[in-house]
Formats: C-alpha cells, sequence, structure tokens
C-alpha cells in the first residue's frame, strides 16, 4: 500500500472524486493556481481545468453561497474555507442556507456541498486563526460535521463527504499536513460517516479524543500501558452525527471516560459526549465522566504559550491516573 | 401544673417496656382509677390505670419503647389546657438504651458517618444485584467514593462464606428481654454451679401411686411437681437460700415463691408457683398445668411472672443430664433437673442398678457460700431420696 501524508490523501480524494463525478468541482481562495493556500489543491488545476478547479475573491459568503447555489442546481461543489475561524463570515449561508435547503424545500433539493477547512490550534497565529468550531457547527441541525486524525481517515472521509447529498463540513488541521500512513490503492474506498473508530483497544479507561487530540490520547495509552493501565482511544472522526453506540459500547465495558478535545469545555464536544454518557451509561460509571479541554479563553499569538492551551499527553496521562485512583 | 403520666415499675427486673395503646385520645376527661395506657413488657401485655384525674395529653406515639419513669403524657385541669400542651415529646428508648452488649453490634459505617454517602453508580448497581448495602462498605475512591472494586471485594469476601450469607432480624420482644436478663444475670451476679446425684426411686415409686390415684386426687402428678415441693419446703427452712441481693441490701423474702421454666416455640418463660411451701402436692400440679398451658398461649399476666425467689427448670424433659443453669436475677439459686436414668451404681457393696437423677444447682455465690449450697443440696437430695419425710412437717 502507498504511504500518503495527509495533505496528499486529500489531494488524492478530490482528484479521485472529481474524476468519478464530472459534477464534483472546487472553489475557494488560492485553491487552483496557488495549489491551495497549505498546498491542499496541488495538481487539481492542470488535472481539471480551471472550470473546475476556481480561485474566488476574499468573500467567504460569497464562496459558500455559489457552493450552496451550485449544489441546488445540481452541481457537487467543494468550498474551501481557509480558517474555520472565517465561518462566522458565511455562517448564514451555511447555517440558514445550506442547512436548511434539504429540510424548507421538502427534499426537492439536495444539498451536496462539501466545506473543506481547517483548525490551527496551537499553531501560535493568534486569537482569529487558532479556534476548534466544530461544537459550533455540530450544534446545527442539518450539517453532518467530520474530523479526521489521520491521512487515511481523511481520505476516506472526505470521499464519503464529497458522495453525500447533504452540507458537510470537513474540518482538516494543518499540522497534520504531513503525518504519512498507509492508504489503500483504490478508487472506491471509503469510511463511511458517521462512525467512530477505535484507534486503540483497552480495557480500564475509555479515552474519547478527536482531531489533533487523537495521537496524544495514544502516546498517553502507550506511557499507562507501563504501568498497567489499559486503556482504550476512540476517535468519532464524525463529530456530527457522532457514534455514541460505539462510546457508549467501550464506556459499559471500562467503566470510566475521558474526553479530550481542542475545543472548549463550555457547550462543546466533551460536554456533548459527557452528557450522552450519563444518559446511556449512568448504572455502568464507576468514576465522573472526565473532560480535558483549553481554557476558556482566546488564544494568544506565539507558541510560548503552548502549554497552557490545548491537553497535552501529560495532562492526558494524569486525567487517566485520577480515574484509576 | 399537670399531673404526669409515667411508665410504671410493674416488676422488679422491669427496665423498659413498649407502650401498646392509648385508652383515651389527647383532650379526653379521664378518672382516676380509669384505664388509661397499655404496655408490653416480656411478652406480657398490662393495663395501665390513671393514677389522678384530668384531661389527657399525649406525648408518645404508640409502638415506642420507654424506660421506667419516663413521662409519656400530662393530665391538665381543663380540656383547652390539655390540647395547647406542648410537654416534651418522649423520645422513644433506642438511644437510651446504651447497654455495653447491645452497642459493641451497632456498626455505624465509616461512609455514613463522615456525611454523605458517595458511591458509584455502577457500584450501586452491582451492590444491589449482589444484595448488598453499599453504605456498610469502606469506599476506597476519592473522598471515600465506593467503587466498582469495593463491591467486588465485598462480594468476593462474602464468596469465601458459602451460601447467601447469613440471615438478619432485629434482636426484639421476648428474644431482647431474654438477652438482657441471661447477660444482666451474668454481669451481675458471681454464679457458682454444683452437682449432686440423686437416687429417685423412691419418688418414681410415689409418683407411680400418685398416677395410679389420678382420679381420685383429680390431677396427674408429675415429677416435677415433687422436686418443686421438695425445693419448697428446704427453702422454707434454708431463708439464706430464698434471698436476694438488692442494691446495697441483702432482702429475705417472707415468701417461697418457684418460678417454673417453661419453653416456649420461640423461647422461654418463668412463671411462678407462689407460696408453693404452703400448697399441696396437688394443687402445684394444677397450678403448673393452668400456667403452662397459659404460657404457650400467650396469656400470662404481670402478675403470674414477678416475684420469684427461686427457680426450677426441668431439662431432663428434652434429655439433659445435668447443665449450668445461669441465675434469674434478683433471685439467688436455680435448680436444673436432669433425666432420670437407670444407672450401675454401688449400694452397700453391691452393684445395683437405681434410676438415678442429677441436681445441677447454681447459686449466686455473693451471697450463699459454699457450704451453705451444700447444705441446700444435701436436704433437697435427702428429701427426693427420702420423699415419705416430707410427710412428717406436714400440718
Amino acid at each position: 500500500m502507498p504511504t500518503k501524508t495527509y495533505c496528499w490523501a486529500i489531494i488524492d480524494a478530490m482528484r479521485e472524486e472529481m474524476a468519478r463525478d464530472d459534477r464534483v468541482f472546487l472553489m475557494g481562495e488560492d485553491v487552483a493556481a496557488a495549489g491551495g493556500a497549505f498546498g491542499a489543491s496541488r495538481g487539481l488545476l492542470d488535472a481539471f481545468g480551471p472550470a473546475r478547479v476556481r480561485d474566488t475573491p476574499i468573500s467567504e459568503e460569497i464562496i459558500v453561497g455559489m457552493g450552496v447555489g451550485a449544489a441546488m442546481a445540481g452541481k457537487r461543489p467543494i468550498v474551501e474555507i481557509m480558517f474555520i475561524d472565517f465561518l462566522g463570515l458565511c455562517l448564514d449561508q451555511i447555517a440558514n442556507q445550506a442547512a436548511k435547503t434539504h429540510y424548507i424545500y421538502d427534499g426537492m433539493f439536495k444539498m451536496p456541498l462539501v466545506i473543506r477547512t481547517s483548525s490551527a490550534v496551537e499553531m501560535g497565529i493568534g486569537p482569529h486563526h487558532s479556534q476548534a468550531w466544530e461544537a459550533l457547527v455540530a450544534h446545527i441541525p442539518g450539517l453532518k460535521v467530520v474530523m479526521p486524525s489521520t491521512p487515511r481517515d481523511a481520505k476516506g472521509l472526505l470521499k464519503s463527504a464529497i458522495r453525500d447529498d447533504n452540507p458537510v463540513i470537513f474540518i482538516e488541521h494543518i499540522a497534520m499536513h504531513r503525518i504519512k500512513e498507509e492508504i489503500e490503492d483504490d478508487e472506491d474506498f471509503l469510511i463511511p460517516l458517521g462512525r467512530a473508530d477505535i484507534k486503540r483497544m483497552g480495557s480500564d479507561v475509555t479515552v474519547v479524543a478527536s482531531g489533533l487530540m487523537v495521537a496524544r490520547a495514544l502516546a498517553a495509552a502507550e506511557q499507562v500501558a507501563g504501568e498497567g493501565i489499559s486503556v482504550e482511544v476512540i476517535d468519532p472522526r464524525t463529530i456530527s452525527p457522532l457514534d455514541f453506540d460505539t462510546i457508549a459500547a467501550s464506556v459499559s465495558k471500562t467503566n470510566r471516560c475521558l474526553v479530550v478535545s481542542s475545543s472548549h469545555k463550555n457547550f462543546g464536544f466533551g460536554s456533548e459526549v459527557a452528557a450522552e454518557i450519563g444518559e446511556r451509561c449512568f448504572f455502568d460509571l464507576d468514576q465522573p465522566v472526565r473532560r480535558l479541554s483549553p481554557p476558556f479563553t482566546p488564544a494568544p499569538f506565539g507558541r510560548q504559550f503552548d502549554q497552557f492551551l490545548n491537553p497535552d499527553a501529560d495532562a492526558i496521562v494524569a486525567a487517566v491516573r485520577d480515574l484509576m485512583a | 401544673m399537670a399531673h404526669e403520666v409515667a411508665i410504671p415499675k410493674l416488676g422488679l427486673t422491669m427496665v423498659d417496656c413498649t407502650l401498646t395503646g392509648w385508652s383515651k385520645a389527647d383532650g379526653d376527661r379521664v378518672e382516676k382509677g380509669e384505664v388509661l395506657f397499655e404496655i408490653e413488657t416480656d411478652k406480657i401485655t398490662s393495663e395501665v390505670e390513671a393514677d389522678a384525674a384530668g384531661y389527657l395529653r399525649r406525648f408518645a406515639e404508640v409502638d415506642t419503647m420507654h424506660t421506667v419513669g419516663a413521662v409519656i403524657g400530662g393530665l391538665y385541669e381543663t380540656r383547652n389546657a390539655a390540647l395547647a400542651a406542648t410537654g416534651v415529646v418522649a423520645v422513644a428508648l433506642e438511644a437510651v438504651e446504651a447497654e455495653p452488649v447491645e452497642a459493641a453490634h451497632v456498626v455505624v459505617p465509616a461512609a455514613a458517618a463522615a456525611g454523605r454517602l458517595r458511591v458509584s453508580p455502577l457500584a450501586r448497581r452491582i451492590a444491589k444485584g449482589a444484595g448488598i448495602d453499599p453504605g456498610g462498605l469502606t469506599g476506597t475512591g476519592a473522598r471515600g467514593a465506593v467503587l466498582r472494586r469495593d463491591v467486588d471485594a465485598a462480594i468476593a469476601g462474602r464468596a469465601m462464606v458459602a451460601g447467601p450469607g447469613p440471615k438478619r432480624r432485629p434482636l426484639a420482644g421476648l428474644r431482647k428481654t431474654i438477652a438482657r436478663n441471661m447477660m444482666q444475670s451474668l454481669q451481675m451476679s458471681a454464679q457458682m454451679t454444683a452437682f449432686a446425684r440423686v437416687d429417685m426411686a423412691e419418688v418414681v415409686a410415689l409418683r407411680a401411686s400418685l398416677v395410679a390415684n389420678e382420679a381420685a386426687l383429680g390431677v396427674r402428678v408429675s415429677f416435677t411437681d415433687i422436686v418443686l415441693k421438695a425445693c419448697a419446703v428446704v427453702l422454707a427452712r434454708m431463708p439464706d437460700i430464698n434471698s436476694s441481693i438488692i442494691g446495697d441490701e441483702i432482702v429475705t423474702w417472707d415468701e417461697v415463691n418457684i418460678g417454673l421454666a417453661v419453653a416456649l416455640d420461640d423461647g422461654l418463660v418463668v412463671p411462678v408457683v407462689r407460696r408453693a411451701d404452703r400448697k399441696s402436692l396437688v394443687e402445684i400440679a394444677q397450678e403448673r398445668l393452668d400456667l403452662a398451658a397459659r404460657a404457650r398461649a400467650g396469656r400470662l399476666g404481670h402478675e403470674d411472672m414477678v416475684a420469684g425467689t427461686f427457680t426450677l427448670s426441668n431439662f431432663g424433659s428434652y434429655g439433659g443430664d445435668f447443665e449450668t443453669p445461669l441465675l434469674n436475677p434478683p433471685q439467688s439459686a436455680i435448680l436444673g433437673i436432669g433425666a432420670i436414668t437407670d444407672e450401675v451404681v454401688a449400694r452397700d457393696g453391691q452393684i445395683v442398678i437405681r434410676p438415678m437423677m442429677m441436681l445441677s444447682m447454681t447459686f449466686d455465690h455473693r451471697l450463699i457460700d459454699g457450704a451453705v449450697a451444700g447444705r441446700f443440696r444435701a436436704e433437697l437430695r435427702a428429701l427426693l431420696e427420702r420423699p415419705a419425710t416430707m410427710l412428717a412437717g406436714l400440718r
């Protein structure tokens, strides 16, 4: 199997799907001539031409609005919003148009729109480029929210997102672009949306982690394994709809749960998981559900504050030990 | 000021009772001598009459326990005063009854004592399924939380003991009374038990003759009746045995009242044959039959159970030879008699077979010295071996 980076997995997914279905096209700032602000659309302009790989003005509302219109007209657009922080500029198109079209037209119009965007938490690029807004969009019914943590998941999930008739917010992380993984060389390799992946099997503590936090959870699991603590790491991969069945089955087995997230605790992903576990698995819990998240504050400029921001492996190890105490 | 309604002391050993009923309601007019309430002690129910007149205000609930002297109500000048009275509500007994024996059984779970009980939902569920009260477990989690491992440990510990575990029921009622009396007996006196073998041949002959004449006598005289009568005769002669230590005094009783242990299905009661020294065998037999029948029917009155000065316990009827009976406080002596069995004994240089019986006597060694106890035993044995001599004292 070929080894691919996260970034090339995304490019491959788009190329394969554009080749497979000529209704699929890509729009966004610098996606065409520049090959993507982060290089995640390299080669696509040459392969598919300027009609299907289009640079846009710096107007997020127009980018998503065109995507919504094109999707209603029968195309299957992929639009790129450079940073997830910019969703505020196009939230009406996302929340009030894309998310509701299927519903308000009673299915007459479908909304096969993919909004690719990047979360750049912990890269030191300040309060406007460091947010984790998956919970913000996951709050809106009608949207699917996908957040892959590995190249293979990124490819399989993006291909599924492009083939999905519903609007999908596809959240990448720039810091993960260069990690590598073997990926099946198969143009029909898909990972279904809404299905969590057990990244590591364990029996003592369930750690639910998403995006950037998955690798840290796995590192922490490896560390405490030496102490005899067996950690199961679950990556939901799709934030909405969330695969609670897999999480609940794991917690019912381990009786302890930690949720690690780049998004804030307050009304966040961890809160949602903890609450659902409380409802589904209350009588299986031997400890309160724990959450690890960045502090409830805007992110500062500079990497010198990293240790105060996202949970690291040491914080996860400490929380796991706490749950086992 | 109102007249206090208090729990009376109905017997020498009465310590507490259960208030089982009120005959009057709050505000009712009560005349002196009217039945006011009902209490239960030692499985005996007694009605208590008002010792003054007035309007009643009840301070105690039915089915609560109280010590002797506890104020459970008041009698007032007017109905309004009674209804307005806010007397101190009589506190039920549980806290008062701090006897060392019972206190030893009070288990206060650490978690409960420390405040809120912290049990994980999982631990609670597993405990419930296993029939374990998580409140009784020691939590090893944060801030004393009971976790699954604590319940698992309890289950594992229980698995060491085969079966579903011990069955528990409250120590209450007659059993509680017996338990308290037996413990008091051992704690409050110095008990010494001595034995003597008695040749019962002549008692056997005497009884055969009495049974043969049952129709004429009107009652079937038992061995117990004969032994009881013999005890009464000796006790009348030996007032030192028919005595009690009560507080700082030695009380020598003016009556010979012999308690007779009667086993019930769920306990034991000791009704009393009063003035047994002055009663005939026939009277004793009749009284014994009546008391035993009423004991088994649960219809003994308080007056049937009090004022005993000595106790006779016939454990021979259930196959015993000798025992070490416990005194029935404040009595100073108790006699246990075993079964009459044919035994090989030496008599006048010959080996003979005689119907023998063992006397097991416990004395309060504080009051009764070994020599006195020995003399009592010897006199009793002499009477039983020559029962005809009892005729000598007949008036």
